[in-house]
């Protein structure tokens, strides 16, 4: 898109302005989706559009560069978030929280965090970001055949702990 | 249910775009700015290291010669049949420096500098060792650490930068490395990390031992080079105990294969 923009003669800035303006809400809202609050998600998107920026001659596909960063600061996100709560529990001595809603927004985020990275960016892009498998292979470099074979032990791992988590206790 | 059938974005409510906070752009774009001048700055420096590196390296290569042979040589005066006299540890090919048999003087090409290179190393030109470092108390806490080698096996120089992931794995399920934080290691701060062939990268890895209750083991792990998604899968040189929650930590990335300076 970056080329094709720049092959219309428009300007780095002309481009970034043109895609912030085209993409920066959908962006935000998709952070927002998987962070708790709309500051944290204006902070992901205001950061990964900083990184396309700083490289935007460089990259081929702003969109998809912008959501790969945004997934990862999503996943760094997630862990800073996990340390500190169990930093706080074992300070207060108390015992794991078990009390998630089954099937809750963070129920789901806590199971996607708990998939091994290379699992966990391949389903945000796919489920969470609509790219489909193809774009998926481009933007990460990875063969179709293992993103397709990601997204089934993915939806395996994921169908098994929901299921377990949503039988009757 | 079959596992295809998983909708996951039921589990989610639907995107709601966000609209942007008044002045993001400007901000964004300043911000941008600020960094590719750093990246500039940082690029430019090291070139110019790199750069007295190899001028110093040649004029170290061009003094020797001349005290080899008694003083200050120049290529106009040294007689066509120079290389008959020349002792036997002066170089006469092209290709390690000094002499030629035309009497042209040669840089030796052992003497320049890698080139500086925004290409990023490959992964399948990468290779990965671990070996153990010194153990550290800090404190009243004991740490041991390892340390994690990307060496460049490739032809061409090409750069690392930032912190590499680390997933320990164990019987209790694997767990990640938290990025930059240690305590023995001096984390070596944002750099980029210029590889010449078989020049290597490395990091410090660390975890706290002898703390009771945090006896689990890990005995291999998945590696991932800085800004890639491929893991490599490797045993470890020595058996991690630490607690399942945490307690394990890398830094990011610093030139050679002895990892960042340890803290004093």
């Amino acid at each position: 898109m970056g080329d094709v923009m720049a092959r219309q003669g428009m300007s780095q800035d002309a481009i970034a302005a043109n895609l912030f303006e085209g993409h920066y809400p959908r962006l935000a809202g998709w952070c927002r989706r998987l962070v708790d609050d709309d500051g944290t998600a204006h902070e992901i998107a205001s950061e990964a559009f900083t990184r396309l920026l700083t490289k935007l001659s460089k990259v081929d596909d702003p969109v998809g560069y912008l959501y790969v960063i945004a997934a990862n600061l999503v996943r760094d996100h997630w862990r800073r978030v996990e340390r500190e709560r169990r930093a706080l529990q074992r300070e207060a001595a108390q015992p794991p929280d078990t009390e998630r809603v089954p099937g809750s927004g963070i129920e789901i985020r806590s199971l996607i965090d708990a998939l091994p990275d290379r699992l966990r960016v391949t389903v945000l892009l796919h489920y969470f970001a609509d790219y489909p498998i193809r774009e998926i292979s481009r933007l990460t470099g990875r063969a179709e055949g293992s993103i397709k074979s990601d997204l089934h032990h993915a939806r395996k791992a994921l169908r098994q702990a929901l299921e377990s988590s949503e039988a009757p206790r | 249910m079959n596992d295809d059938d998983l909708d996951l974005q039921r589990f989610l409510p639907p995107v709601r775009p966000l609209m942007p906070p008044d002045g993001s752009f400007e901000r964004i774009v300043l911000t941008a700015s600020r960094r590719r001048r750093r990246r500039l700055m940082l690029s430019v420096a090291t070139s110019v290291s790199v750069v007295a590196i190899a001028v110093a390296g040649v004029v170290i290569a061009r003094t020797q010669f001349s005290s080899n042979n008694g003083g200050p040589v120049s290529a106009a005066v040294l007689p066509p049949t120079s290389h008959a006299t020349q002792p036997t540890h002066a170089p006469m090919s092209t290709n390690a420096g000094g002499v030629t048999q035309s009497g042209t003087i040669v840089p030796d090409p052992s003497a320049d500098a890698p080139s500086v290179t925004n290409a990023k190393c490959p992964v399948d030109e990468l290779g990965l060792t671990l070996t153990p470092a010194r153990k550290a108390i800090v404190g009243t806490a004991a740490y041991e650490g390892l340390v994690v080698v990307f060496t460049n096996q490739g032809s061409a120089p090409c750069h690392l930068s930032d912190y590499p992931g680390v997933m320990l794995m164990g019987d209790s399920g694997p767990l990640n490395a938290a990025r930059g934080g240690t305590v023995m290691w001096q984390d070596p701060g944002p750099a980029y990390v210029t590889l010449a062939p078989r020049g290597s990268a490395s990091a410090g890895l660390e975890w706290r031992t002898g703390v009771a209750g945090c006896s689990t083991v890990y005995t291999a792990a998945q590696v991932t080079p800085p800004d890639t998604f491929v893991q490599f899968g490797v045993r470890l040189p020595v058996p991690i105990a630490s607690c399942p929650n945490g307690g394990v930590a890398v830094t990011r990335l610093t030139a050679g294969t002895a990892g960042p300076v340890l803290q004093p």
